[in-house]
C-alpha cells in the first residue's frame, strides 16, 4: 500500500505529537535534575535553568537535606532491589510448578482452579491490608523486608501462574512423548526441557513481577517504619513530606529510582511486548 | 495411586501461598468487618474484647453521604481516565501500526511511561502543577488562562482532573501496547479486499478493525478499570484526598479510616463494599478469558 506524499507528512505530525506527549515530561523532569534551587524556584516560566549544577545529586546520595532528615537513598535503593529479586525468584519457583500442571496434566478441579487463580489477581490488595497488617502486627513481623516478599509474592503469583500455564502449552506434546521414551520424565522433563525452551516466557513473566515490586508502594509504606527496611517509593515519598520540600532531590532522587526499571523495560523490550500480548490474545 | 497425586504435588506450593497470604487473610478481613476493632490490635487476643456488631459497620458506612460521595469521585475518577487511555491509546496504536522511519524506536519509547514508577509520576505531576513555580501552572498563565494565582490542586474540580492528566500520562502507553500488539496480528488480506471494494478508511476501522480487536480491548479496558479503580498512591501523593476531601477515593478512604483513625472494623468494611464492584469487573474479565481459551 503506498501512501501520498501528505499522507507521509501527517503520520509525521502524529508520531512527533505522541513522542511529545511520551517524552515532554520526562525531559522537564531530566532538565530539573540538573537546575539550582534559584531555577527550580524561579516564579517565572524557564525551560531552560540559567546554572546548570550536579548539587542535587549530590544531596541525593550525601542524604543531605535542607533539614538533614531524609531517608538514605541508597539504602533504599538497595532494599527495593532486594525485595524485588527475592519476590521474583520466589514467584517463579512456586509458580514454574503450578504453571506445568495446569498445562499439562488432567486431574480433578483443574479447571474451577485455574479460574480462581485468575479470580486471586482481582483481589484489591486494599481488602488484604488491614488483615495482613493485622496479623503481621501481632506475629511482631512489621518492618521486615521479608514479610513484604511473603506479600508481594503472593499478590504476584496469580499472574505468573497464568502467563506461565500460556507459555507451557506452546511447548509440542511430542516433544513430551519423545524425552519420556528417553526415559526423562516429570522433574527432569520439567528443568531440561520445559524451562530452557519457555525462556523467553519466563523472562516477560520476571520482568512484570521486578516493576511491579519495584513499584508498589501501600504495603511498602504501612508495613515499614525503619531505613533499614523502607523501599525506594517510600524513600521518595518522604523526600515530599517534609514542611520545606526539597523540589531539586525529590526529583533526583525519583529520577534515578525510575531507572533502572525504564532501562530494564528497554532492555527487555521484546519479551515484554510478547507477554503483553500473551496477556491479552490467549488470556 | 502415586500419580493420581503428582498433579497436586506440583500444584502444592501456590496453595499454600495463596491460601496463607489471600484467601485467609480475604475471610479474616471479613471477621474484622463484623466486629468492632480500634486502635488496639491486640484486643484481637482477647475473645471477650471482640464486640460482635453484625452488619452495623456496613450500616454506617452505607449510611454516611461523605462514602456516596467518595464512590462517585472513584467512579469520576475511573470513566475519564480510562476513557481518555483508551482513546489516546487506540490512537497511538493505529499511528504506530503505519510504517515509517524509526517505528520501531517509538515503540519502545511508549515503555518508558509504563515502566515509570507511580510514585515517581505522582512527584513529578506535583511538582509541575506547584502553585508557585510549578511548570504547568506557569504556562497556563502565560497562556492567558489562567491568572497568575491560580492553584491547580487548590480546588475539587481542576485537582481530581489534573490527577487524571497524571495517570494518564502514564497508563495511556500500557493501552497502546496491548491494542498495537492485537493490531499486527490482524490478518492482511482481509484489509486489501476491503481497500479493493473501496471501503473507506473510516468504514474499514468500524467495520474490521474494531470488530476484530474487540477482544483485546475488552481485556485492556478491563484491566484499566479495575486498577483506576484501585487507585491509591497518586492521591496519596499529590493531594492527600484534598483540597477538603475533594479528591477523595475509596482506597484513600480504607486508608485513612483503618491506617490513621485506628478504626479497622470500618475500614474492613468499606473495603469489602469496594469489593463487590471490583468483583462485577473481574466477573466480565474471566467471562472473557475463558471463553477465549477454549
Amino acid at each position: 500500500m503506498s501512501r501520498t506524499k501528505a499522507q507521509q507528512a501527517w503520520i509525521y505530525v502524529g508520531v512527533s505529537a505522541v513522542m511529545l506527549f511520551t517524552l515532554g515530561p520526562l525531559v522537564l523532569l531530566v532538565i530539573a535534575t540538573f537546575s539550582s534551587q534559584a531555577d527550580l524556584t524561579a516564579k517565572t516560566l524557564h525551560l531552560i535553568p540559567d546554572q546548570w549544577t550536579l548539587k542535587n545529586y549530590a544531596n541525593v546520595f550525601s542524604g543531605e537535606a535542607n533539614d538533614g532528615s531524609v531517608p538514605p537513598f541508597l539504602t533504599a535503593m538497595r532494599n527495593s532491589g532486594y525485595i524485588s529479586v527475592i519476590t521474583t525468584l520466589v514467584c517463579l519457583a512456586v509458580g514454574i510448578p503450578a504453571g506445568y500442571a495446569y498445562a499439562r496434566f488432567r486431574f480433578r478441579g483443574k479447571d474451577p482452579f485455574l479460574i480462581s487463580v485468575l479470580g486471586f489477581r482481582m483481589v484489591p490488595e486494599i481488602v488484604l491490608l488491614i488483615p495482613l497488617y493485622v496479623i503481621f502486627a501481632r506475629a511482631n513481623m512489621i518492618n521486615n523486608k521479608e514479610t513484604l516478599v511473603i506479600i508481594y509474592a503472593a499478590f504476584n503469583l496469580p499472574l505468573v501462574i497464568w502467563l506461565l500455564q500460556s507459555f507451557f502449552r506452546s511447548i509440542p506434546k511430542s516433544m513430551e512423548e519423545s524425552a519420556y521414551m528417553d526415559g526423562v520424565s516429570g522433574i527432569g522433563f520439567l528443568i531440561r526441557f520445559v524451562i530452557p525452551l519457555s525462556a523467553p516466557g519466563l523472562i516477560a513473566t520476571s520482568a512484570f513481577v521486578l516493576l511491579a515490586t519495584w513499584d508498589e508502594f501501600m504495603f511498602a509504606s504501612i508495613f515499614t517504619s525503619t531505613y533499614d527496611a523502607k523501599t525506594i517509593p517510600v524513600a521518595i515519598s518522604e523526600f515530599s513530606k517534609r514542611g520545606m520540600v526539597d523540589f531539586g532531590m525529590q526529583i533526583t532522587g525519583g529520577f534515578l529510582a525510575s531507572l533502572p526499571p525504564i532501562i530494564a523495560a528497554l532492555f527487555l523490550q521484546k519479551y515484554i511486548i510478547s507477554g503483553l500480548s500473551e496477556g491479552s490474545e490467549k488470556g | 495411586m502415586t500419580k493420581k497425586w503428582k498433579p497436586y504435588g506440583y500444584l502444592l506450593p501456590s496453595f499454600i501461598v495463596i491460601f496463607g497470604v489471600i484467601l485467609y487473610p480475604l475471610a479474616y478481613a471479613l471477621f474484622i468487618s463484623f466486629i468492632d476493632l480500634t486502635r488496639n490490635v491486640r484486643k484481637l487476643d482477647d475473645p471477650s474484647l471482640w464486640n460482635f456488631v453484625g452488619l452495623e459497620n456496613y450500616r454506617a458506612v452505607l449510611a454516611d453521604p461523605e462514602f456516596w460521595h467518595t464512590l462517585g469521585r472513584t467512579f469520576y475518577f475511573t470513566v475519564v481516565s480510562v476513557g481518555l487511555e483508551f482513546a489516546l491509546g487506540m490512537a497511538f496504536a493505529l499511528l504506530l501500526n503505519e510504517k515509517f522511519a524509526g517505528r520501531g524506536i517509538v515503540r519502545g519509547l511508549m515503555l518508558i511511561p509504563w515502566a515509570f514508577p507511580t510514585i515517581v509520576n505522582a512527584v513529578l505531576w506535583k511538582w509541575l502543577y506547584d502553585p508557585n513555580h510549578g511548570t504547568v501552572t506557569m504556562l497556563l498563565a502565560k497562556l492567558g488562562l489562567t491568572d497568575g494565582s491560580f492553584n491547580i490542586l487548590g480546588s475539587s474540580f481542576s485537582a481530581m482532573n489534573a490527577i487524571i492528566i497524571a495517570d494518564v500520562w502514564k497508563n495511556t502507553a500500557f493501552v497502546a501496547l496491548i491494542l498495537l500488539a492485537a493490531l499486527q496480528s490482524l490478518p492482511i488480506d482481509v484489509y486489501e479486499a476491503a481497500m479493493m471494494d473501496g471501503a473507506s478508511a473510516f468504514r474499514r476501522f468500524f467495520k474490521i478493525t474494531l470488530p476484530l480487536l474487540s477482544p483485546s480491548i475488552l481485556v485492556a479496558l478491563v484491566i484499566r478499570t479495575m486498577e483506576a479503580f484501585k487507585v491509591f498512591d497518586i492521591i496519596y501523593i499529590m493531594t492527600g484526598g484534598g483540597p477538603a476531601g475533594g479528591t477523595q477515593v475509596l482506597s484513600f478512604l480504607t486508608y485513612q479510616q483503618s491506617m490513621a483513625f485506628g478504626k479497622y472494623s470500618v475500614g474492613a468494611s468499606i473495603s469489602y463494599v469496594m469489593s463487590i464492584f471490583i468483583a462485577i469487573f473481574a466477573f466480565a474479565y474471566i467471562k472473557i478469558l475463558y471463553k477465549r481459551a477454549d
